[in-house]
């Protein structure tokens, strides 16, 4: 029975009007919507590689998180495998290694993340100002190559110019002076990745700032102008409010990288006498689960290391939301 | 018809993701009998150069299709590891069977027994001493891998000889004579090698053991070993928590500190070895066996050089205390395990190959191709240099060949010993090195008491007091502001904190002092073929 005042259509039963669609109803929302996916079916279609790759190496190997609660034998595989819940885990958290390098991943993550996070930024903003054109567009791609790099490439052009015997050192000691052994010093190695890692990221990360900065309206500039505003303000008081909404996105994705402190990198410049401050969540599990076979305990790093992150980024984006900042959701 | 179009790619995808979860292909059975075999070998090879012509005549010769696969060593492990867990297992693997890798497999079903290939070709089986056999016995009774037991001229310091004679240096017995050694060498230069000269070079850039065990021995320190403690000697304990080695530490230390070692020790992944071949550095750490190879290296870099090589295998430490190579009883390298990929087929045919490498395939496998790899001079054959050999006929390559004999038998050993020319070690080297190993072994001095590594404790934990021990020597001796007495003290703790005493109680349940004395002391007899 139709409730007074309430618009019922015909052919839509009484539930439609809270919410529920009858079936006939039902059938037309999904013509309605597939007619919609066909008009932009390009689009669609280039999206299709993308959510095959994640379904693919995403989510399918999922249902290999199984390993960490199981004694997984190739052998007997997923189903054959004995079950022993959350044994893994408890034998992680009491190894000695895992908290080093469960402190160190944060750490140097941390590092990476407010040390490297203005830097884009201020990058950006500073490329803005330039009026030269093809200075600017040099710089650009001078700054952005080194991201194409990977780190068996980058990592080891670095230990060959800082490292014992490299140009740096060597140059230094031609005018008298001694560097320290950067590369074997645990006190210097944090620094060194996060250096490196700035030198190789900034230019490609200043990219999408410059596209949000391209995106403010000139006429609030024009107006700035007009109102006697200098660069600087210009700068503090119309780019940087308008890349907020950006700089709240990447900040979000940043946290939810915060377990991931760069296996690459670390892999490549590491060594054993820097293992206590360099050592790293990826390159333990490297190390247990290829190189030791212990690929149950290496599954409980993965997905503990997983979990975190998914956990970090729920809470940043429910923070900013909070605080009014745009958010990913 | 729309919906159609729609459904289809739909479809496609939907096979396309279930083909990937297609479950790998099972093993076959091992009833399966098959004429033509192929056994899959996977081997380890820094060098190895698929193009040769050792393979073709190991085939000729035994009848069986071989298929090797050589991995890099610091590759090898993650290697096999990623194809036995991927269910893509070769016939052959090499395997060290007193890791925890092995008794995994072991407990997975992966390796099968290899009992009744050892009573069907009895020469295999009477390769190694009986004892052998009994020693790698699986907790079911059976055996699961052909052993690989050490060699008799073990890793020492090889150096140039005529680098010291213009100097006008006795050769250093001692730390202190070694160490002005290499100081004079820094400082006067007597190769002329200019900047790119290095005094002191490990053979492995990479391996704290093979850059610091001569110095750390002589300061009473075996790196890594287990050795009877100090306070009582009926208990065993990890060498490296011993204060001596500090001491050893220190000197190395120094000795890096004074641009007397290569400076890119532990950053550099490369063989340190090839700066020697290049005739850029006065010592290296290395094997006397090779001693031919390198020296033509070096001579072919320096034609004018007069280059001559040599080997010191003990130096007096400043307490007195000789160092020398360390001897583990009944030491097992690399092992030869067969998985269960091998069918009865391929496991006979893997069998038929080994045997034959032991009979009629003896000569091949140890001295190579008349005229091509060696000479019979007095009717003993001397072998041709490497680089002679790469010149006239690179496919004859030895370092080829050596990949394929992997499972040299204490006869091997034996032969190396009665015609030490045939490995062009002069009678006067191996008399030395075997002095040493000799004198070594009666003093009961550079022992490794562990023996039997069979426990899960020891399986699971060992490797994290390793990797500690390692950390920790690397980080005192690259770093020369270290407090070296506070970062030893939190070494300790660490070791502690990783089972140290769990595992020192399991070793010592295991190894008996007295037992492991006795079969040390019959490693330099003569009748019995364990080195």
């Amino acid at each position: 029975m139709a409730t007074a005042g309430t618009d019922v259509q015909p052919g839509v039963s009484e539930s439609s009007t809270t919410g529920h669609l009858g079936p006939d109803s039902r059938r037309r929302h999904l013509r309605r919507e597939l007619g919609r996916a066909w008009k932009y079916r390009e689009l669609y279609l280039l999206l299709l590689p993308a959510i095959l790759f994640f379904v693919i190496f995403r989510y399918i190997p999922m249902g290999g998180l199984v390993m960490g609660f199981q004694n997984y034998s190739p052998v007997r595989g997923f189903l054959g495998s004995p079950w022993v819940g959350f044994q893994h885990f408890e034998t992680l958290f009491a190894l000695p290694k895992f908290l080093e390098v469960f402190r160190n991943t944060v750490i140097i993550s941390l590092y990476k993340l407010f040390i490297g996070f203005p830097v884009p930024i201020i990058f950006a903003l500073l490329l803005n100002e330039v009026r030269h054109l093809l200075f600017k567009r040099a710089i650009q791609t001078v700054t952005y190559f080194p991201h194409f790099l990977s780190w068996v490439v980058y990592g080891g052009i670095m230990v060959l110019f800082i490292g014992p015997g490299g140009a740096v050192p060597e140059g230094l000691e031609a005018i008298g002076l001694k560097m320290p052994a950067l590369l074997v010093n645990p006190k210097y190695f944090r620094t060194i990745l996060v250096i490196t890692n700035i030198m190789k990221e900034f230019g490609w990360a200043a990219i999408v700032y410059l596209a949000a900065i391209a995106s403010i309206d000139p006429s609030i500039y024009e107006a700035a102008m007009v109102d006697g505003a200098n660069r600087l303000q210009q700068a503090r008081y119309i780019t940087l409010p308008g890349l907020r909404g950006i700089m709240g996105i990447v900040f979000i994705l940043s946290m939810g990288n915060i377990l991931e402190a760069g296996f690459e990198q670390v892999f490549v410049m590491y060594n054993p006498a820097v293992y206590a401050v360099g050592d790293i969540l990826d390159t333990y599990i490297y190390r247990i689960g290829l190189v030791d076979g212990r690929f149950s305990l290496a599954t409980a790093v993965g997905l503990f290391r997983s979990v975190i992150a998914a956990i970090m980024i729920v809470m940043t984006n429910y923070i900013l939301k909070r605080a009014d900042q745009p958010t990913l959701w | 018809m729309k919906r159609a179009k729609l459904c289809l790619p739909l479809i496609i995808v939907s096979l396309v993701l279930l083909s990937a979860c297609a479950p790998a292909p099972a093993a076959t059975t091992q009833e399966e009998m098959a004429e033509d075999v192929t056994v899959v070998y996977l081997g380890i090879g820094d060098s190895w150069v698929s193009d040769n012509e050792w393979v073709g005549l190991i085939e000729e010769g035994s009848g069986v299709d071989m298929d090797y696969q050589f991995v890099p060593s610091p590759e090898y492990d993650e290697k096999r590891n990623v194809l036995m867990a991927a269910g893509d297992y070769p016939d052959v693997i090499r395997i060290n069977p007193t890791t925890r890798q092995f008794k995994q497999y072991l407990n997975d079903g992966l390796l099968i027994p290899i009992d009744e290939y050892l009573d069907k070709y009895p020469t295999v089986r009477d390769a190694f001493p009986a004892e052998v056999w009994e020693n790698n016995r699986q907790a079911d009774g059976m055996i699961y891998h052909i052993p690989r037991l050490t060699g008799n001229l073990p890793r020492c310091l090889h150096y140039r000889t005529d680098w010291l004679e213009k100097l006008g240096m006795d050769e250093p017995t001692t730390l202190a004579e070694f160490r002005t050694f290499l100081e004079r060498v820094r400082d006067e230069d007597p190769g002329n090698i200019g900047d790119p000269l290095i005094p002191f070079v490990p053979n492995r850039l990479d391996n704290v053991t093979w850059s610091m065990e001569h110095f750390l021995g002589a300061h009473g320190v075996d790196h890594l070993a287990w050795v009877p403690s100090p306070d009582n000697p009926d208990q065993l304990v990890f060498a490296n928590t011993l204060p001596a080695l500090k001491d050893g530490l220190q000197w190395v230390r120094e000795l890096f500190a004074d641009g007397l070692m290569d400076p890119t020790f532990m950053v550099a992944t490369d063989r340190g070895l090839f700066k020697f071949y290049a005739g850029n550095t006065a010592v290296t750490s290395d094997w006397p066996r090779f001693q031919h190879f390198r020296l033509e290296a070096i001579r072919n870099a320096h034609p004018d050089a007069n280059a001559d090589t040599g080997y010191i295998c003990s130096l007096t430490g400043p307490t007195g205390i000789a160092s020398g190579p360390m001897v583990v009883p009944n030491a097992q390298s690399t092992g030869t395990a067969l998985t269960i990929a091998a069918t009865a087929a391929e496991a006979d045919a893997f069998f038929r190959v080994v045997n034959w490498q032991y009979t009629e395939g003896w000569e091949l496998m140890t001295v190579g191709v008349e005229g091509i790899t060696y000479d019979l001079v007095d009717g003993v054959p001397v072998t041709r240099g490497r680089d002679a050999i790469l010149n006239d006929n690179p496919q004859y390559d030895l370092y080829s060949r050596d990949y394929l004999f992997k499972n040299e038998p204490p006869a091997y050993f034996d032969y190396q010993r009665d015609n030490v020319k045939w490995i062009d070690v002069s009678d006067e080297m191996m008399g030395y090195v075997q002095g040493v190993l000799k004198e070594a072994l009666e003093e009961k001095r550079h022992i490794n008491y562990l023996v039997d590594r069979d426990d899960e404790t020891i399986l699971n934990d060992l490797g994290a007091l390793h990797s500690l021990a390692n950390e920790f020597a690397a980080r005192v001796v690259l770093n020369p502001d270290l407090d070296i007495d506070a970062e030893f003290e939190s070494f300790l703790a660490a070791l502690e904190a990783n089972n140290l005493a769990g595992v020192t109680e399991a070793v010592n349940a295991l190894n008996d002092i007295e037992t492991i004395n006795a079969m040390a002391a019959a490693i330099m007899s003569p009748d019995d073929g364990l080195e």
